[in-house]
């Protein structure tokens, strides 16, 4: 009977990542994102509500503020679905990116204790965001049956732009995280980042608000072609397939250098956590 | 199979300074190309944790790994554990392999027992299917079935470390590696968890095993190999490499030997500076009559202050408590500075016996403790023939302890 053999080496530059490893160990990325799930709102009165409840006030806050105040222009559609449509996926991308790049460092202990691609630990923190992400779709829906808003067939792509927003948040994210085990002045720098990056990103204005000539601008903006294609698919309006083009190429990028970060750093993690 | 070939592994002194270098440092240390500050700061100091290890351990051997605090048998786990890497050399690992380094990594206290097995099982490697397979044994084997649903933040530490510990012995790989966990939980589950090792290596299995208790290390090891500074001093059978070790400890002083031996997180905040028995000072071994009392005085010195803090000591014939006394009958909060514990134990309490001290202390405040075993030998010898006391666990009935400040 052979036994499977693994060879232990030094920690080398050119680190190649196992996706076997990955692959083996993925019941375990389940059960961790099942986990930050389960235990989110343990000990809550409201539970799960509080997952309607922050977005709906973002939502309201924004349309008194941006609609009401500023008169932003919304494409003709109500406001508040504007803006909530527009909240949906840049909500799914900043949540996810920051609990990405805080979860290797808030699972030390595991880290230094047992052995497990470490890679388990970004990717499933991202299973809290997508479970928002997707109660927020089923709130977009009620307000758009409230505001007598009809989807049309493009509300069918939307998966395809939730998948687009998670290869984002895996981009930046797994580098985030990766980086954030050394240095530890990104637990600083990225709730501030994402909060600049939402005001360059179209979620509380329509692409057609900025200036024809620097409208290119938004689109080296890896997240725009997920957020105003989500938008568009709700609304039922012309999908910009650019934007998403390029978010794509800007997104794929990102990941394959995150990869490449983490699998390099990953060797050191346990000795500097 | 386990082929351990030239490994080294070094580690930056001070490495908490390099953890919590800022990303400004790094980027001006980039942008002017400076070698990392000064060379001669301490912080930038290499130190070799380990040095060149051979060992080569065949399927089915036991390996005990002994030696003193900080002489690198943790690194050596963490590297056959794919924790971390070697700076040099290199490892062949024939056969799964999984390690319990650490009771309870990764439990987490909001979720019920089942679904922490899920989760603890799944991180030491085992399929769903597999745990759903073996989970009433799991189960069983820790003595948790009426509390399976209850948060594990509810549990009782004991509970909290037999179930982390049976789902970890569950695993069932080729090779098994334990670091020092039986310093916690009681002597009902350390025999449990001897037994289960024992069974695991009676299997055919190979066992690497870390202990500074010299009994567990020579009723489960065939071979030991003891580490000492970064290097293999030792290797060979169990007994005579355990004896050499102890003759080693013979030549140092009590609180050498605790510092040696202590562990828990508890002994950042405090260290024992001298150690009485009987009278004598700093001995290891110490012959006492067994109609005498027997009278343990140790003087600690408390680095950072503690909140409510017990002091213990305990007395093994082998493996077996005998014995446990206590300071103080309430916690008391120790400031820094130095303080005294006595023990005593009433004449002929033993027979003809050869036990060992063990010795430490917990902070019931936030549960930190330390506890050092074996720093010293009591030899009893008795002329006439008293009578002798069962072994089993007694407590504080048979003895008393007391503490003086200053």
């Amino acid at each position: 009977m052979s036994k499977p053999v693994t060879i232990i080496k030094p920690a080398s530059d050119a680190a190649r990542l196992s996706f076997h490893e990955i692959w083996k160990f993925r019941e375990l990325i389940s059960i961790l994102a099942m986990r930050d799930i389960k235990v989110r709102y343990k000990q809550t009165a409201l539970g799960v509500i509080w997952s309607v409840i922050q977005p709906l006030f973002l939502m309201l806050i924004f349309s008194l503020l941006f609609g009401r105040l500023a008169k932003i222009p919304s494409d003709g559609v109500p406001y508040p679905i504007f803006v909530f449509s527009g909240l949906l996926i840049w909500n799914f991308f900043s949540a996810g990116v920051s609990s990405c790049s805080n979860s290797l460092v808030g699972s030390a202990t595991m880290i230094s204790k047992v052995y497990f691609p470490r890679m388990a630990i970004p990717l499933a923190s991202v299973g809290v965001s997508l479970i928002d992400f997707s109660i927020s779709v089923l709130v977009l829906l009620a307000l758009m049956a409230f505001y007598a808003v009809m989807p049309t067939w493009q509300f069918l792509l939307i998966p395809l732009f939730a998948c687009g927003a998670f290869i984002s948040i895996l981009g930046i994210g797994l580098w985030l995280s990766a980086i954030t085990v050394t240095y530890r002045d990104f637990r600083y720098v990225v709730p501030f980042m994402l909060q600049l990056w939402m005001y360059i990103t179209p979620v509380i204005y329509p692409t057609s608000f900025i200036p024809a000539e620097f409208r290119w601008l938004t689109y080296l903006n890896p997240i725009t072609g997920w957020v105003s294609g989500t938008r568009s698919a709700f609304l039922g309006t012309q999908i910009d397939w650019i934007a998403c083009g390029c978010s794509l190429a800007l997104s794929l990028i990102m990941l394959s250098v995150g990869l490449r970060y983490f699998s390099n750093a990953e060797q050191r993690f346990a000795d500097v956590i | 199979m386990i082929e351990v070939e030239n490994i080294w592994k070094q580690y930056k002194l001070g490495a908490t300074v390099e953890v919590g270098k800022t990303f400004r440092e790094a980027l001006s240390q980039k942008l002017t190309r400076k070698p990392a500050t000064t060379s001669l700061d301490s912080r930038n100091q290499h130190f070799w944790a380990l040095s060149d290890i051979n060992l080569s351990i065949d399927s089915g051997r036991t390996l005990g790994l002994i030696g003193h605090n900080g002489a690198g048998k943790s690194t050596l786990l963490k590297i056959l554990s794919r924790i971390t890497k070697p700076t040099k050399g290199q490892i062949r690992i024939q056969g799964s392999l999984s390690s319990l380094l650490e009771v309870g990594t990764g439990f987490h206290p909001e979720l019920s027992g089942r679904e922490n097995i899920f989760l603890y099982g799944s991180i030491m490697g085992m399929s769903r299917r597999d745990i759903e397979h073996k989970l009433d044994q799991i189960v069983d084997y820790a003595g948790v079935e009426k509390f399976l649903d209850t948060p594990v933040k509810r549990y009782s530490s004991g509970m909290y470390v037999r179930l982390a510990f049976s789902i970890a012995a569950h695993v069932e790989p080729d090779i098994l590696v334990v670091d020092e966990v039986l310093a916690v939980g009681d002597k009902e589950f350390r025999e449990k968890c001897l037994g289960k090792m024992d069974d695991v290596a009676q299997s055919g299995r190979t066992v690497i095993f870390v202990s500074h208790n010299m009994n567990a290390i020579a009723s489960l090891c065939q071979d030991v190999a003891w580490l000492d500074r970064g290097k293999i001093a030792q290797v060979g059978p169990a007994h005579s490499i355990i004896s050499s070790y102890e003759n080693s400890l013979i030549k140092s002083t009590a609180s050498e030997r605790a510092s040696m031996l202590f562990n828990g997180s508890l002994s950042e905040a405090i260290s024992l500076q001298q150690l009485i028995v009987q009278g004598v000072d700093n001995s290891y071994s110490v012959t006492i009559r067994s109609d005498e009392v027997i009278r343990i005085k140790a003087t600690w010195l408390v680095h950072t202050s503690i909140e409510k803090l017990v002091m213990n000591m305990a007395l093994y014939h082998r493996d077996t408590r005998l014995i446990t006394l206590q300071d103080v009958k309430q916690p008391e909060n120790a400031a820094e500075g130095s303080f005294t514990t006595v023990f005593e134990i009433p004449a002929n309490t033993f027979n003809n016996a050869d036990l060992t001290l063990a010795i430490g202390g917990k902070e019931l405040a936030n549960g930190r403790w330390c506890w050092a075993e074996g720093v010293a030998r009591l030899n009893l010898v008795s002329d006439g023939l008293q009578q002798s006391v069962e072994a089993g666990d007694i407590f504080s009935a048979f003895g008393k302890g007391t503490r003086e400040a200053g």
